[in-house]
């Protein structure tokens, strides 16, 4: 079930990387929005914009023009400090390689989310233990990430994502180093979460297995959104 | 300074340039003919200018150290050396029927000992000047000025040899003669004249005798060859009057063919051509120029060797930089490196890659540590004149080019063979596992490499042990166990047992082995010592403790974390700040190693310097329970000084009593001696008063004496007993350096020693040969100032009458009398005796005061060690920047703020500086407790003491260093822009 209420809301959007020499525009006006709990794919070739895209909605980048909202507050007018502390109680993140810190455990890497966010070390060991269990890796929750499968170490990443029961999950080609059994098994369990938990997920990917599990896709090129379905 | 650890400068200079050479030649050779590898890496040093400096700054400090230890060393010897050209000036030998160091005492022979000694040398070409002459000391007034001083060398040489043995010039460079000083006119050396604020025309009273003789001073001369800085020159004739000396000289000089410093190759030569002459006339030949540069080199070596050993910790801690660095630079290019690899690249290319870059960081880091080592050595100079500023050594720098060719080639030489050994030990690398950044996976058992190595650790260990034990080389014992217990542990781990407990347990023994009272190692018979132990225990020691606290990183991380974790704010930035020191231990370990082999040696520095100086404030060991010592004119005694003070309103109600003592230079030999040669040495005849109240101690005493005053009893009541002072009785543990000192030595016993049986030795009068036996019952405290063999004056007097007259005086003031006051008047009243009087207090203060000096600037020397370690948390945390971009860009990403990217760095450089500085302060404390412990057998009074002030001061410079060093990448991690980082692979 979809909600009504927009969670993400994106109007005359643009981005520019100005190397000095050469300027590149990634984003030549995007409007975009995102229903609460729905599942978004963001597909398109390769340096379509889709990765700033997600840089500039989740704040992690700035932009020179447009407006972003985010649960209707505006992410560019926060200080760092505060778009840094919202992202820790708000936002999850999957990655596509390097997600994990390669010297901390599997319960330490998920309970960094929850200290950050000034949650008590024992009750965020306890969290990050249900949230491992949660994704059916209870049992390696003293492993390093060199100690993991890929598709393990994508569980545990998807488990930080959501340890803080974060409003939305930005994911960055989750699937891009798996195998195809893999890739289904971590589709899976997104789409169980987005259904029970009622979160908003957002998917770059290159993956037709991706975007085909997704509520919508949104299709870009050059910097701009070309279409939907 | 000519040799250094018995190798002559020279040759080493020119063995490490050739091998430099041979080095350079080598690397250039594979440069050529491997260009591209040389091109890639030559490459990576302009693309990280920050990274680049520090390395440079880290690898120079083995050359700062080297060529400050050679440069300070040639600065003490060119000081001496032109301290006795100065004095000596064309003077080369000196003959005379006494010895000249002992101040005051002096032996009148015939004119026709000269006339034969001119006859035979006619011809002799070694020999370009000979020079008949009476030297004594005396008081001098300027009684124009209204100055005085105590003692002044009379130099009265024969003036138509003297005109061709030496240019004697006025302040004006004038040439100047005896010939035209006239009945009553002198010349002052600059030095005298300086301190009598004295100018021609002065009017000056010389007391030769109780009566003065009116002077005129006609000139201010300098080289005067007289053979002191301090002498009033004036014609043979007329000192012959004034002394009733007719046809009498007491000393020729002789100058040898050649310059000042030059003529002295001939000294050998020459002493045995004029002994050859001199056979059955009683008179000594002593060679006084090429004794003092051979004095000046000895002291040049001295401070060098110093200098050297104490920063041998720092040389350790840069190679551990070398190797750290290299370890980094390859995990920084490890995926480069596998695909040069799997693209065909050898080997042995990867090696001539990183030695390629090495050594061009290697070049720049010697040019810039000579540069350096040549102002620490500037610097070094200028803080040793300021201490010695009341001395006549005037210190200036100096620098030999041999020692710069030396200290630039050996500081290469060193980098480059740990490059080479780092380059080595990086290129061992598994493809795939380069390629896709896989760690290296853990090995649970040892293997077979492994396995020949422990068996080699235990078949040179136990030979070393053995052969220690046997030799009574504490040495070999103490290499040898060390080896067995690193082998074992090796030996252990390759039959299963894992890693922590393993090395726990080596580091464990080798901690217990190095920190054993030295007592405890009796169990292994006599062992002998030196300095080299201190090197050695230190570097077995830290070993020791950096394994038992790396392989169990994690429990003392774990109690930090419970410690710190009540700082809510922090948590985050200490997860990562102990995880990744506890994930990269091996190169925790070498920056541990690092701090901690630095701030041990500054700790049981400083702990020394505590300790040794509290027993130096001891007053009472050091004086014997007077309060003034003086010394007067041999040529003009004080008949009776008791009535002399009685008589003294002044000082009558100052001076409790006097004790007094004479000197005599002798020859000596013990009875039982497996050498029967005679030695020169000194004899001292003490009055009763000195025997019932001296509070002199003994380290050693015949066995039936219970106590000090029971010996000294003994000497007072039984003729022909004697005791001696340390530096005659040899240390089985030489932890210490003299120059030069007496090279009479007893045999039979040893500083350590409990007891001695007593010991026979003959004394005999080289001049007259009259010989006489004492026999030896103790030996005396080394703190004391006291030198020499000490007995009745009594006993000598029975043979030598000369013994009676007394030349020195031990005064001991009456409750609340001010000594230097009282000092300064016992020279006044006994003006005409040429008394010299010092508060014994004054005098030990000053030595406080200046050894307190020098054992700080050798401590400050050995803080040029911290650059390494602080150089060390600069490199690893500029890396760790680079390496975690990724990683930082995520942290960002999940809620890490700018601050907390920022603490997490700190705090990381931080708790890894502060245990390598807690491991340095606890290994110091616990050695120098050792140490200390050990010479409390030989120093009475010593006392384990520590300066806290000190230790916090150590460690606060340590830290803050540490802190501001990672400052900088701490920032520049807390800027790195999110979404840039989640692009950076």
């Amino acid at each position: 079930m979809v909600a009504e209420e927009q969670i993400i809301s994106v109007k005359g959007l643009h981005k520019t990387y100005d190397t000095g020499k050469v300027k590149v525009y990634a984003l030549r006006g995007i409007d975009f929005a995102v229903k609460k709990g729905e599942m978004v794919a963001i597909m398109g070739p390769s340096g379509c914009g889709k990765t700033t895209l997600l840089n500039c909605l989740a704040g992690l980048d700035d932009f020179e023009q447009g407006e972003v909202l985010i649960e209707g507050v505006d992410l560019q007018g926060m200080s760092d400090n505060t778009r840094t502390d919202y992202r820790a109680r708000r936002m999850g993140f999957v990655f596509q390689l390097y997600n994990l810190l390669p010297v901390l455990t599997s319960a330490e890497n998920i309970e960094l989310t929850l200290l950050v966010s000034g949650v008590p070390p024992r009750t965020a060991r306890q969290k990050a233990l249900e949230a491992l269990n949660m994704v059916a890796l209870g049992d390696l929750a003293n492993r390093i990430p060199a100690e993991l499968s890929g598709g393990q170490r994508q569980r545990v990443t998807i488990a930080r994502a959501l340890v803080n029961q974060p409003a939305i999950i930005w994911g960055d080609e989750p699937t891009g180093d798996l195998d195809s059994e893999t890739t289904a098994e971590i589709m899976d369990l997104l789409c169980r979460l987005n259904k029970e938990n009622q979160q908003t997920f957002v998917l770059v990917t290159h993956s037709q297995e991706v975007a085909a599990r997704a509520d919508r896709i949104v299709m870009m090129r050059d910097g701009l959104i070309v279409g939907e379905k | 300074m000519q040799e250094i650890f018995g190798l002559s400068m020279t040759t080493l200079a020119l063995v490490l340039l050739g091998l430099f050479i041979a080095v350079l030649t080598l690397v250039g050779v594979m440069a050529w003919r491997n260009r591209i590898m040389l091109k890639l890496g030559l490459r990576n040093i302009p693309k990280r200018p920050a990274q680049t400096a520090l390395i440079i700054l880290g690898l120079m400090l083995s050359t700062v150290i080297i060529t400050s230890a050679f440069g300070t060393g040639d600065t003490i010897a060119y000081t001496i050396r032109s301290l006795g050209a100065r004095t000596l000036g064309d003077t080369d030998e000196i003959v005379s029927a006494s010895d000249l160091d002992v101040p005051g005492v002096q032996r009148y022979f015939e004119y026709s000992r000269f006339e034969g000694l001119l006859g035979g040398l006619s011809g002799y070409d070694s020999v370009d000047g000979i020079l008949p002459c009476i030297n004594l000391g005396a008081p001098l007034v300027d009684v124009t000025s209204e100055e005085y001083v105590p003692s002044v060398t009379v130099f009265a040489p024969e003036p138509r040899y003297y005109a061709d043995f030496t240019e004697l010039r006025n302040d004006k460079g004038q040439m100047v003669s005896l010939d035209d000083l006239g009945s009553d006119g002198v010349y002052l050396d600059e030095e005298t004249a300086r301190d009598l604020k004295a100018k021609p025309g002065d009017t000056l009273y010389l007391f030769l005798g109780e009566q003065p003789t009116v002077l005129e001073l006609k000139a201010v001369v300098k080289d005067s060859s007289s053979g002191s800085l301090s002498a009033l020159i004036m014609p043979l004739s007329r000192a012959q009057e004034i002394l009733g000396r007719s046809g009498q000289i007491n000393a020729i000089y002789v100058s040898n063919e050649g310059d000042r410093v030059g003529g002295a190759r001939y000294s050998d030569e020459v002493k045995e051509k004029l002994e050859g002459l001199l056979q059955g006339t009683g008179l000594k030949v002593e060679t006084v120029k090429k004794d003092v540069l051979e004095q000046a080199d000895l002291a040049g070596s001295a401070f060098t060797t110093i200098f050297v050993a104490f920063g041998l910790f720092s040389i350790a801690a840069g190679v551990l930089l070398i190797l750290l660095i290299f370890m980094m630079l390859a995990a920084a290019r490890k995926s480069e490196m596998g695909m040069a690899r799997a693209v065909g690249t050898k080997r042995r290319h990867l090696i001539q890659m990183f030695i390629f870059e090495g050594t061009a960081y290697d070049l720049a880091a010697a040019v810039v540590g000579v540069g350096l080592g040549v102002a620490v050595t500037y610097a070094i100079a200028g803080i040793v004149a300021r201490i010695f500023q009341n001395t006549p050594l005037d210190l200036a720098f100096h620098m030999e080019p041999r020692s710069l060719v030396a200290a630039f080639t050996l500081g290469i030489l060193v980098t480059f063979v740990t490059v080479a050994v780092a380059s080595w030990r990086v290129s061992r690398l598994n493809i795939v596992r380069a390629i896709r950044d896989i760690p290296e996976p853990k090995f649970e058992k040892v293997g077979r490499r492994g396995l020949i190595l422990a068996l080699l650790l235990l078949f040179i260990g136990t030979l070393s042990t053995l052969g220690g034990i046997a030799s009574g080389s504490g040495t070999s014992l103490y290499i040898g166990v060390s080896l067995l217990i690193i082998g074992l542990a090796l030996l252990l781990r390759r039959f299963g047992l894992r890693e922590r407990p393993a090395f726990t347990l080596a580091g464990i023994a080798l901690l217990v082995w190095t920190l054993l009272p030295m007592d405890a190692l009796d169990v292994f018979g006599e062992l002998t010592m030196g300095i080299e132990m201190f090197f050695l225990s230190g570097m077995i020691m830290v070993l020791g403790a950096v394994w038992v606290v790396t392989n169990n990183l994690d429990i003392l991380l774990r109690i930090l974390t419970i410690g710190l974790s009540r700082l809510k704010g922090v948590v985050p930035a200490l997860r990562t700040a102990l995880a990744y020191p506890m994930q990269n231990r091996f190169r925790t370990g070498l920056t541990l190693a690092m701090f901690s082999l630095v701030i041990f040696t500054m700790i049981f520095m400083s702990t020394l310097i505590t300790t040794t100086t509290a027993a130096l404030e001891d007053v009472e060991s050091f004086s014997g329970g007077y309060d003034i010592a003086a010394t007067v004119s041999y040529s003009n005694p004080i008949p009776d000084i008791d009535a002399a003070i009685a008589a003294d309103p002044g000082l009558d109600p100052a001076v409790d009593y006097v004790a007094s003592q004479s000197t005599l230079p002798l020859e000596i030999r013990q009875v039982d001696a497996s050498s029967q040669e005679w030695e020169e040495y000194v004899v001292n005849g003490v009055d009763e008063t000195y025997l019932d109240t001296t509070t002199f101690e003994f380290i050693v005493m015949a066995e039936g004496y219970g106590s000090a005053r029971e010996i000294w009893q003994a000497i007072r009541d039984n003729p022909g007993l004697a005791v001696i002072s340390a530096e005659a009785v040899p240390a089985q543990n030489e932890f210490g350096f003299s120059v030069g000192g007496p090279q009479f030595q007893l045999e039979g016993v040893f500083q350590e020693d409990e007891t001695m049986s007593p010991i026979v030795a003959v004394l005999r009068d080289p001049y007259s040969g009259t010989q006489m036996t004492l026999t030896i019952i103790g030996v005396l405290e080394q703190i004391s100032f006291n030198y020499g063999i000490y007995t009745s004056q009594e006993t000598l007097a029975q043979t030598w009458p000369v013994a009676a007259v007394p030349t020195t005086y031990l005064f001991k003031l009456a409750e609340g009398v001010d000594a230097k006051e009282t000092a300064d008047a016992l020279e006044a009243a006994f003006l005409t005796h040429g008394m010299e009087a010092i508060s014994i207090k004054e005098s030990l203060d000053e030595a406080n005061r200046t050894s307190f000096a020098l054992n700080s600037l050798l401590q400050g020397f050995m803080s040029l060690g911290l650059v390494v370690g602080i150089a060390a948390l600069g490199v690893i945390s500029t890396r760790a920047v680079v390496e975690r971009r990724h990683e930082i860009g995520v942290l960002r990403a999940i809620g890490y703020r700018r601050r907390t990217v920022q603490i997490s760095f700190l705090l990381e450089s931080s708790i890894v500086a502060l245990i390598g500085i807690l491991i340095g302060v606890v290994l110091g404390l616990a050695l120098s407790y050792n140490v200390i412990d050990f010479l409390k057998g030989q120093i009475e009074g010593l006392e384990f003491q520590i300066s806290w002030l000190q230790i916090v001061i150590i460690v606060a410079i340590a830290y803050l260093a540490s802190l501001l060093m990672t400052l900088l990448p701490a920032w520049q991690a807390s800027r790195i822009y999110p979404a840039e980082a989640l692009r950076y692979e």
